[in-house]
């Protein structure tokens, strides 16, 4: 646990550090003004807006102003959008962690399922998932609403309008965290067998249910959580193919909104909720990590 | 072997043997709209943004003059216009129109929408789209006097589709009417989700329109053009909008594909520092390029290709740039002629929408005797982007499809590409031939079609050989409807949605 929140806390001011970092590479991202007001903006309205965004401000200050905002809870506010950059972001996260919760779950049950399934084949023939990974989200994601959208008719092709919409989204990104965590998964499973305490159960003639439980599958599950809870920071980011194929209002469309109209302060935004539901996942994870795995750490034999 | 009845279905639906949904079921009681160009992303609804936002707009608010299924200008707000001097204009303010929360709309509401617009601390993007505006004053409830910088004879033709706002939402501190527009158009604001959907409810009260064809209307943005077929197809949309050529095909599967003239156009043009500083190099570029070929492979049917700096029809059209301008010999002599050792190799920025259309220019210019690479840009504002184009030593190209031409008239182009506060010369660094400014204004002046039409040629010789950007095509506005909606000609370049209605199966 004290790792964990190590870590978290490293974490964190690591997160700091790159949105000071974004602050000092703004002029990387292109220009604010020019991209918002756009090509026919006259030079009277450019002005306008590069003061309203405080353009004009000293460089230090334009760097340093919003990390001294973020500490009193101020997130700015988005030149694009103009609108609270926080508010912007709170509703995006709101759908992407609607999609996330349902995805999640689904794809971690799945994938250790289906872990377990392919620990049992070959090894060879265990590998043969990976062909699925080498299709492209976006050919699977447009197949799928074809047939199930067009098709069917059982959910709907695109927006936003409850549950229903994010069902089919949800059940795609499900699929290809369940495929990559079997493939794992299954990967563990083989290694847990060759270690002596799994030798060494089995020398015991133990049944074969509790080798598994208990000196196969307990051991793995550190590994399910540690890989799980990187997927669910990678989901709390934005699924971005699937926001953009179904249309979904989620954080990783606002963040290319962001990106493509050079607005800072919305990015900064967007980026503090994606790398804290990060944070947060790995510290579940990590602390989830040490109390599952049952075999001896330095810590514990001290 | 066994097949579940689950399994049957996804095989069938992925052959394509299921039946389609019954669209033609009864005219929906609302009506969605799958779009993106007419709305852009939704994350914004400012109507004092840019005219290229139609969506919601057109349905909120109504302008100072409409386009009948012809193109031509009809009374909207504005019930009679006339040119009392030669920088001013007189429009008659209709004065049945009222506000959604009940007030009446009079024409100080229409001048403060035009004082708001051409205020450059309120950043509005109509500023230069209505220039030569100056001031706009209203003596009396019904009486709109617009002041033009310039003798302008065109003047309704390029604020005919300006929105008129509240004057009091206008004054109101927090700005409400860029989050809570209150219109006088046929529909009101019922929810707007920013970045995904805006929903609409017939007022029941428009002057012209108490009882609009569909009463609930709901246009989700949808960016990805085989999601929104795939919405279209499935139900959940009865208009798709932005049906790229490639899917077509797959419309025609299950609703019909309406196509009407567009509003933009498809041009290069250039960062104009060496070797685009040359005019000789530009119009080398000009004579590269095989337009008709070009509008082929990438636009098929979904174009007409660029003749002139508008399509035909539009006020001003003039053949300036007829197909046989096509001849790589002429280009490479040019080349030679400006002293350039070819192949010259350039740059062309090019956004996603644009990567077939630079593929194909890349060969082309190649056998004019230029050496294309092609810089992907993540979007068509990076094209513009001020300080990425100041580190640029070198002159470079882009393509796009933009400039969303409301007036219906070459003066769009002409004031964009040609005038003196151009954005061509303001942005992107071009330096007109100074007898177009002269030529531009006695364009813009002229009121008499036929006199204006000579000024546009004669604009047009000065400007070819100048050649500050080669037009290339006008991709029509392409759209899927369901058998359910009734969806006739328009001229607007844009959807009408006062011009739908249910149709019985």
């Amino acid at each position: 646990m004290t790792s964990a929140l190590r870590s978290l806390l490293g974490g964190a001011l690591a997160l700091l550090v790159a949105l000071l970092v974004l602050g000092l590479a703004a002029d990387l991202l292109g220009d604010p003004v020019s991209r918002q007001i756009g090509p026919e903006g006259d030079a009277a309205a450019s002005a306008a807006l590069r003061a309203a965004l405080g353009l004009d401000a000293p460089w230090l200050e334009r760097v340093l102003r919003p990390m001294l905002d973020l500490f009193r809870g101020d997130l700015g506010t988005s030149s694009w959008l103009r609108r609270p950059a926080g508010e912007a972001v709170a509703e995006a996260l709101g759908v992407t962690l609607r999609l996330a919760l349902l995805a999640w779950p689904v794809g971690l049950a799945a994938g250790a399922a289906l872990g377990l399934a392919l620990a049992a084949l070959p090894a060879r023939l265990a590998r043969l998932p990976l062909l699925l990974l080498a299709v492209p989200g976006f050919v699977v994601a447009v197949v799928a609403v074809e047939v199930f959208a067009v098709g069917l008719g059982w959910v709907p092709a695109a927006g936003y309008a409850g549950l229903r919409s994010l069902l089919l989204p949800a059940a795609l990104l499900a699929g290809a965290l369940a495929v990559k965590l079997a493939l794992i998964l299954q990967d563990g499973l083989r290694a847990i067998a060759t270690e002596p305490f799994a030798i060494f159960a089995e020398a015991r003639g133990l049944s074969a249910t509790r080798r598994l439980l208990a000196y196969r599958l307990l051991p793995a599950s550190a590994l399910l959580a540690r890989f799980g809870a990187l997927q669910a920071g990678y989901l709390l980011g934005g699924a971005l193919v699937m926001e953009t194929v179904f249309a979904l209002p989620g954080l990783g469309r606002l963040a290319v909104l962001a990106l493509q109209h050079g607005d800072l302060p919305l990015l900064r935004a967007a980026m503090l909720a994606a790398g804290t539901g990060f944070l947060v996942a790995r510290f579940v994870a990590e602390a989830a990590q040490a109390a599952l795995d049952p075999r001896p750490t330095a810590a514990r034999i001290a | 072997m066994h097949l579940s009845r689950r399994s049957l279905l996804l095989a069938l639906a992925a052959s394509g043997a299921l039946p389609r949904h019954p669209l033609a079921q009864g005219a929906p009681a609302t009506l969605t709209v799958s779009q993106f160009s007419e709305t852009r992303d939704l994350s914004a609804i400012d109507p004092m943004r840019s005219l290229d936002f139609t969506i919601p707009t057109s349905l909120i608010f109504d302008p100072l003059l409409e386009r009948d299924a012809e193109g031509h200008l009809v009374p909207a707000l504005a019930t009679a216009w006339e040119r009392v001097a030669p920088t001013t204009w007189r429009f008659t303010i209709r004065g049945d129109a009222r506000f959604h929360d009940g007030s009446l709309l009079t024409a100080r509401d229409a001048a403060a929408t035009f004082a708001f617009l051409l205020d450059p601390a309120n950043r509005s993007g109509l500023r230069l789209q209505v220039q030569p505006m100056q001031r706009a004053e209203a003596p009396d409830d019904t009486t709109l006097l617009l002041h033009t910088s310039v003798p302008t004879g065109l003047l309704p033709q390029i604020v005919g589709a300006v929105p008129v706002l509240s004057a009091a939402q206008l004054a109101a501190p927090d700005a409400p009417f860029r989050t809570r527009p209150i219109g006088s158009g046929p529909w009101r604001l019922a929810a707007w989700r920013p970045g995904e959907r805006v929903e609409l409810e017939a007022t029941g009260a428009h002057w012209a329109m108490p009882a609009p064809g569909f009463g609930r209307i709901t246009v989700r943005a949808v960016p990805e053009a085989s999601t929104r077929v795939a919405d279209l197809l499935s139900g959940g949309a009865q208009i798709a909008g932005d049906i790229p050529p490639g899917l077509a095909a797959r419309v025609a599967r299950g609703a019909r594909l309406v196509m009407q003239p567009g509003a933009r156009t498809q041009y290069l043009s250039f960062w104009f520092r060496p070797p685009f500083d040359d005019a000789r190099v530009r119009l080398a570029v000009h004579h590269a390029i095989d337009r008709k070929a070009l509008a082929e492979a990438t636009w098929g049917a979904f174009a007409d290709v660029a003749t002139g700096v508008v399509p035909t029809g539009f006020g001003g059209y003039t053949e300036a740039f007829p197909l046989s301008d096509h001849d790589p010999d002429r280009a490479r002599a040019l080349l030679r002629e400006a002293g350039i050792t070819t192949p010259l190799a350039v740059e062309l920025d090019t956004p996603p929408a644009e990567i077939q259309a630079a593929q194909v220019l890349q060969a082309q210019l190649a056998r004019g005797g230029f050496a294309v690479r092609i810089n992907p840009l993540e979007s068509i504002a990076a094209a513009f982007d001020a300080r990425r184009l100041a580190a640029q030593e070198r002159g470079r190209m882009f393509v796009v499809t933009a400039l969303d031409n409301h007036a219906h008239d070459a003066v769009r182009p002409f004031t964009a590409f040609y005038a003196e506060n151009g954005f061509l010369k303001g942005s992107m660094g071009y330096k007109p031939d100074a007898r177009m400014a002269a030529l531009l204004s006695a364009y813009m002046a002229e009121g008499d079609a036929a006199a204006r039409l000579r000024a546009a040629e004669a604009l047009m010789a000065v400007a070819k050989a100048d050649a500050p950007a080669s037009f290339l095509a006008f991709p029509k506005a392409a759209y899927g409807v369901a058998a359910g909606v009734e969806m006739p000609r328009t001229a607007h370049g844009r959807l009408d949605f006062a011009a739908l209605r249910p149709r019985a199966a």
